[in-house]
């Protein structure tokens, strides 16, 4: 679960670190009411996706937009910037090419740092363990700088302690500290400032299961005080049964219905942009569906995911939320039936999803091997005679696509056999 | 011979009363793996499936001489069952759990650096050495011994390389499943040196996805180690969209590396044989080893 920014300065601020004061808000009217409530001008407008790189982004509708962090010296600029941005699309460097949405803006007052420092505490996957990363080059060119040069990020591992036990007051040292302020060569007077705004966000991490905790960047401001000018932080979903982070508990509320079903069922499920909806026990097995769908010359709706132990009903669900995807013109079933995980069982949640919404005319396209795979067929065949039944990954793919490739001729009628002929043209599919 | 578990292999396993461990340890009776006691704490002094349970790990340890434990413990408590296990020195720890949180795996892995025991897992389907040991979730039914070792990353596209090698006739000495989380236990280059050094494996097949550097990391280690037995490998996740990714953390600690097309190149780049199709596995590996 990725915190917005407002989000995360909001926990910033109740921990104590310094942050600029800021209000947000969903529509342009807003955007100028809420004004007084912010020290300024000068304001800055910043766009809430929890992906980063956003000044140096651009709106999908509009290659040549600026980014989604813009300056303001007045109202009337402010709602300029907040009417551009509230219900764009925007594509960062880190959101890939299909972008995010913006909901709501955040404003503030526009704050400025000598030098602009990075400071992260994450899990470091390969060395196991968690680790804080510090660079005196910060700001949105960071990956760059860590490319270029190793030593520009200081790295320290952290002890977080034993399971059920205190987080260890030596988490991070007094030499580890002092290492550090003086690799971010800041002034000596804010030596007891900057330990307890590290100690927090240590403790932070660690006490409510975090798995990122990033201010990029950090600095000392005019009035010679540290401040925290942007802030992402992570909370590790597996640790929601002990956290309850209301943030998660909120935007699992706020998301799309097929996401939120997928979630409140424990199935693991991302939209894509194509019209192949897929579904596969494992999530090896879902990937390799995605790329199967994408070899034949598909476009895969969707990866979702379910678990070996899912029952009958989350299987029901899964399918259902395929079978109501608008998005979704054929459905392809890859399952491999090992352990817990039965084919009758896949089967018989697919007969159920059909039969709740039989009106869904959607070609299905079903895989099954393993364990109960002879039962679920014959089921199958009797009691939903129209489902295709492939017998490889790469049938059913292919049998997928040509499904797929059939609706769209049938959406543009091909009267004449332009279409045909227009198709034999075209290059021959490398192999 | 095989690797990590075999006939002798004298299993116990924690949190045995549960719906999903009751359910595969039956089937790892049946399979002919030498289950010997469970833990569940509380129900110390029953009997379940035939079998003595205890409260501890370590009573069970005493009184059955158990060298290996399958973990089925839920999240909640899974990091408090693999400390039991791992400062016990027992030789070996399967934990099939998913969803246990990260920061819990990091104290186990800090557990695990002053411990002589292996860990296999988290969010893993465990290993099968065919006819001899099964501790995991593996359909014992598509197995067959033989002597294509497989390590993997994910559950069902181990069992794909499984069915493939076995309706060849290949067969599989040892199937090691290491589990997709972040921070786990045995990773690619120590099983690789397992099956380099298992005489009755004649080749392996490693199955990769996208993120982290563990492949990366495997190809470094074939490349310097000039290995002999041949490796073919398939790494999922080629046409999986760049992700959203927050933050510059991970792509710091990962310099770049992550990407199925990266890892392809590097594995590539170590003599390993990366198939584009999984299913093109089986007759690979039995090309590479005639």
């Amino acid at each position: 679960m990725n915190l917005n920014e407002h989000q995360s300065k909001k926990l910033l601020r109740e921990v104590g670190v310094n942050v600029p004061l800021g209000q947000i808000a969903n529509s342009e009217e807003e955007a100028g009411v809420l004004l007084n409530k912010v020290d300024g001008p000068p304001w800055v407008v910043k766009a809430q996706i929890t992906a980063g790189g956003r000044a140096n982004g651009h709106f999908l509708n509009d290659p040549a937009s600026r980014g989604g962090v813009r300056f303001a010296e007045t109202e009337q600029a402010v709602r300029a910037h907040a009417k551009q941005m509230l219900g764009g699309i925007l594509v960062t460097n880190q959101t890939g090419r299909d972008g995010d949405r913006v909901n709501s803006v955040y404003i503030e007052q526009k704050c400025s740092v000598q030098h602009e420092l990075y400071f992260s505490i994450s899990v470091d996957r390969a060395l196991g363990c968690v680790t804080l990363m510090a660079a005196r080059d910060g700001g949105s060119h960071i990956e760059e700088v860590a490319q270029r040069d190793a030593d520009a990020i200081l790295q320290i591992a952290l002890d977080i302690g034993k399971a059920g036990e205190e987080i260890p007051a030596t988490m991070l040292t007094d030499q580890q500290l002092d290492e550090l302020h003086s690799f971010y060569q800041l002034p000596a007077q804010l030596r007891a400032e900057f330990a307890a705004m590290v100690r927090t966000l240590c403790f932070l991490f660690v006490e409510r299961d975090a798995s990122l905790v990033e201010i990029n960047p950090f600095g000392v401001d005019v009035n010679g005080q540290l401040v925290a000018l942007d802030a992402s932080i992570a909370w590790d979903d597996n640790a929601l049964f002990r956290q309850g982070h209301e943030e998660q508990l909120q935007a699992y509320a706020d998301l799309p219905l097929a996401e939120h079903e997928a979630l409140t069922h424990g199935l693991n499920y991302v939209r894509l942009d194509g019209n192949i909806g897929t579904l596969a026990a494992g999530a090896g097995l879902a990937l390799v569906t995605v790329d199967a769908v994408t070899e034949c010359g598909g476009h895969a709706a969707n990866f979702l995911d379910i678990p070996p132990s899912a029952s009958v009903e989350r299987i029901e669900t899964a399918i259902s939320i395929l079978l109501r995807e608008a998005a979704v013109d054929v459905v392809l079933i890859n399952v491999f039936g090992g352990g817990i995980m039965r084919c009758d069982a896949i089967c018989d949640g697919l007969l159920l999803a059909c039969r709740n919404f039989p009106e869904h005319g959607k070609p299905i396209v079903v895989r099954l091997v393993g364990i109960n795979s002879e039962l679920a067929l014959q089921r199958l065949q009797s009691s939903l005679p129209e489902v295709q039944i492939a017998s490889d990954l790469g049938d059913a793919a292919a049998k997928a696509v040509a499904q797929a490739q059939q609706l769209a001729e049938k959406a543009i009628p091909d009267k004449k056999g332009w279409l045909k002929k227009a198709r034999n043209l075209l290059p021959e599919k490398a192999t | 011979m095989s690797v990590l578990v075999d006939s002798e292999t004298r299993v116990i396993c924690q949190g045995f009363t549960g719906r999903q461990a009751t359910f595969y340890s039956e089937l790892a009776i049946a399979a002919g793996t030498r289950m010997v006691a469970g833990v569940t704490p509380g129900k110390g002094g029953q009997t379940h499936l035939g079998l003595p349970v205890f409260d501890t790990l370590a009573d069970a340890v005493d009184q059955t001489g158990a060298n290996a434990t399958l973990i089925f413990v839920p999240p909640a408590n899974a990091c408090e069952a693999l400390i039991e296990a791992v400062s016990s020195n027992i030789p070996l720890a399967v934990c099939i759990t998913e969803r246990i949180p990260v920061l819990d795996m990091v104290r186990v892995k800090k557990a695990l650096a002053d411990s002589s025991t292996v860990l296999v897992g988290p969010n893993c389907p465990g290993l099968v050495t065919p006819g001899e040991c099964k501790m995991g979730i593996m359909p014992s039914e598509i197995f067959q011994p033989g002597k294509i070792g497989i390590i993997s990353r994910s559950s069902t596209l181990t069992y794909e390389a499984v069915a493939q090698t076995t309706s060849i006739g290949l067969g599989q000495s040892t199937c090691v499943g290491i589990g997709a989380d972040p921070v786990h236990g045995l990773d690619f280059v120590q099983a690789l040196q397992m099956f380099i050094d298992d005489d009755d494996t004649a080749g392996v097949v490693m199955i990769g996805e996208i993120g982290g550097t563990a492949e990366e990391e495997a190809a470094n280690f074939l490349k310097e180690a000039k290995v002999a037995k041949p490796v073919a490998a398939y790494v999922a996740g080629l046409h999986a969209p760049a992700g959203r990714r927050m933050g510059h953390a991970g792509a710091i600690q990962q310099h770049g590396t992550g990407s199925a097309k990266g890892k392809i190149a590097a594995l590539r780049d170590a003599g390993v044989t990366v198939v584009d199709s999984p299913m093109d596995i089986g007759r690979t590996i039995d090309a590479l080893i005639e």
